[in-house]
């Protein structure tokens, strides 16, 4: 070959490295970046999520590899390149390696982003190396993925037909899930949605699945190159590589010490578990300047907490439970999105479930057959008073705050006593409603409250 | 020269006209096949997926069938250009008239071509939605592709079906791909989309 030619081979070859690299990263940062409730913080999801970059990922390094190998036939000078007697490696390979080295640097840039988000917030653990070995393995399969359609269908619809390719696969794993009615497949790809937060993946699955795709990948690859002995030992490796994959797809590892309660003491006294330590000072700030606003008497003696079960489960798992108990416990959970616990928190979310969890809570129906049943006045008050909390936060009344809320502002429509006692209730001094409020805590707690009595 | 003879000559010049832009046997056959495995691919997901509890006729098309759509979409895209620019660019009379009457009557065969794969879909799925998914489809692979090349138009479509499909990216509200309350606009933007698409396509006259 000439310099000349050469050298544009080679600039060729970095064009697409580069375009590749730019487009895996602007992706996969987006749909990164989309679930941030579930990871951003945590080591273990951080980890895991830079799998979701593949999911767009592979299919751009799938279609611009069989765009790549389809080219002589699209060009008409396929037959040009038979007579040059150059074996294919030599033809396909820079373009190949450009694919699969941009797509991989595009996760790298991505993992950047996600350690770069994480790092800061970030108490427990470290990255796992082993949950970013399926992502890599998923570069290997998207180019062989590509190279086999680029060879073999017809050279118009090749691009587009492997784009689709790495998509297609991914559905079907859930589909199938769904039909068998179980989690086997989908633990087979290099992303899932199975939260990190108190389980993880056993390392051996993780391998075998990383060793099976790439072996996937690099016998369709050695295929198009022409190197059938080697495509051939890839195969039967991938066959046992999947043999162990399908041993272990679908278990789960418990991570005990992510269960334990982390408190912090005070009035009231803020308890999360460990897997989401990380917002614990920002959860406690937001929940002591809520409670803050109905009077210290509200917060002496509470404790809040993440979940109902905090307590009970830390004491399963790790052996610890609630130290100090106190006589009220309000259940805060952190929620964004449709994520339930996330790892982010939604301010607005936040305070309306502290208002939910101070005023509506104690009135539920699972309290009630425990033998704490309230009154029908103290339900209704307890709807106008979260009505007031919502309404003093600028949050909606409409009931769209989170699922099965309450619609306060329609219910008070319908009762204007009801309506009128909220109003006097909003109009009421800071002061005289702080008072008002810690003479009727235990009625209040119990769902007993009288408006305005 | 009789008059039988005339008739069979122009014919003879329509049929090359048409196959110079690539509609022939196996294209076709193809573009079939592929509407079938759109449709299939409706029912698949739905049944697995259980949407039973959706209404009838009340669903929307999932992702898979959506992206299978692609495929026709882009075998309508390649057969607007002509394969032999040289050789009719040697023409006498301008091109401009057959082009625009070319990309009219593809344009009308493709709007319509969901409609008799509509009894193959799954009875939960939207009729409506799934010819506006078809539309808008179409309508921005064909802008797309009128502005720069076929490919670039595909990959771009690619891009933006993936971005409709990545959930919290764009908001529900504004989903004119998935969500079935909006079906109504989304037809209607497919619609100028698609005319949009036509004109350019035509006006541009390049080679594929």
């Amino acid at each position: 070959m000439s310099t000349g030619i050469r050298r544009s081979f080679i600039r060729s070859g970095v064009a697409l490295l580069v375009g590749v690299a730019l487009l895996t990263t602007l992706q996969g940062i987006v749909t990164v970046a989309a679930k941030s409730e579930r990871w951003v913080g945590h080591w273990p999801n951080s980890s895991a999520v830079v799998g979701w970059a593949t999911l767009w990922g592979a299919c751009l390094a799938a279609g611009v590899a069989a765009w790549v190998v389809a080219a002589p036939r699209k060009g008409q000078y396929s037959q040009m390149l038979a007579t040059a007697s150059r074996p294919q490696g030599q033809v396909y390979g820079l373009a190949l390696a450009a694919v699969g080295g941009g797509s991989l640097t595009g996760y790298l840039a991505v993992l950047g982003y996600v350690v770069q988000r994480t790092a800061p917030h970030a108490t427990e653990g470290s990255l796992a190396v082993a949950e970013l070995l399926p992502v890599a393995a998923w570069v290997v399969m998207a180019v062989g993925l590509g190279a086999a359609v680029g060879k073999l269908a017809p050279p118009m619809l090749a691009p587009i037909l492997a784009a689709l390719g790495p998509y297609l696969v991914y559905m079907w794993a859930i589909y199938a899930d769904v039909y068998a009615n179980r989690t086997f497949f989908s633990d087979l790809l290099a992303m899932d949605d199975s939260a990190r937060d108190y389980l993880r993946l056993p390392t051996e699955l993780l391998v075998a699945k990383a060793v099976m795709w790439a072996c996937v990948g690099a016998a369709l690859l050695l295929w198009v190159l022409r190197m059938r002995r080697a495509s051939y030992v890839s195969t039967v490796a991938a066959g046992v590589a999947a043999a162990a994959a399908f041993l272990v797809a679908g278990v789960r590892v418990d991570v005990p010490r992510a269960y334990e309660a982390v408190c912090w003491s005070g009035a009231p006294r803020v308890c999360v578990d460990r897997a989401h330590h990380h917002i614990g000072q920002q959860y406690r700030r937001h929940v002591v300047a809520a409670l803050g606003r109905l009077g210290a008497e509200m917060s002496t003696g509470v404790t809040v907490m993440q979940s109902a079960e905090l307590f009970a489960l830390a004491e399963k798992f790790t052996g610890t439970g609630d130290t100090a108990p106190t006589p009220v416990r309000l259940v805060v959970p952190v929620a964004s999105r449709n994520t339930s616990p996330a790892h982010e928190i939604d301010p607005d979310r936040l305070t309306a479930d502290t208002g939910f969890a101070v005023f509506l809570a104690p009135c539920l129906s699972h309290r009630a057959e425990q033998g704490h049943a309230g009154t029908q006045t103290g339900q209704r008050a307890a709807v106008a008073l979260y009505h007031w909390w919502l309404s003093m936060h600028g949050l909606p009344t409409d009931g769209s705050n989170y699922p099965g809320e309450v619609a306060t502002g329609p219910a008070l429509a319908e009762n204007p006593a009801l309506a009128e006692f909220a109003r006097q209730f909003g109009a009421m001094s800071d002061d005289s409603r702080v008072a008002w409020l810690a003479k009727r805590r235990p009625a209040l707690l119990s769902c007993r409250l009288e408006p305005l009595a | 020269m009789t008059w039988i003879d005339k008739l069979w000559l122009g014919a003879q010049v329509k049929w090359a006209f048409i196959k110079a832009r690539g509609i022939t046997a196996p294209a076709a056959a193809a573009y079939v096949i592929l509407w079938v495995a759109v449709t299939l691919a409706s029912r698949f997901s739905v049944s697995a997926l259980g949407l039973q509890f959706v209404p009838v006729g009340r669903a929307g098309l999932d992702t898979v069938s959506v992206l299978l759509m692609l495929l026709p979409a882009v075998i309508v895209s390649r057969c607007l250009w002509s394969r032999c620019p040289t050789v009719e660019a040697t023409r006498s009379r301008p091109s401009q008239p057959s082009e625009l009457l070319w990309s009219a009557v593809l344009g009308l065969g493709a709007t319509a071509s969901p409609l008799p794969a509509v009894p193959l879909l799954h009875d939960s799925i939207d009729p409506l939605a799934f010819v506006a998914d078809w539309w808008l489809l179409l309508g921005v692979l064909l802008v797309l592709s009128g502005l720069t090349a076929v490919p670039i138009g595909v990959a771009a479509s690619f891009a933006v079906i993936a971005t409709f499909s990545t959930p919290n990216v764009v908001p529900w509200e504004a989903n004119l791909l998935y969500n079935v309350d909006l079906a109504a606009q989304s037809a209607m933007v497919g619609a100028v989309l698609l005319t949009a698409g036509l004109l350019l396509v035509a006006l541009r006259r390049r080679a594929a």
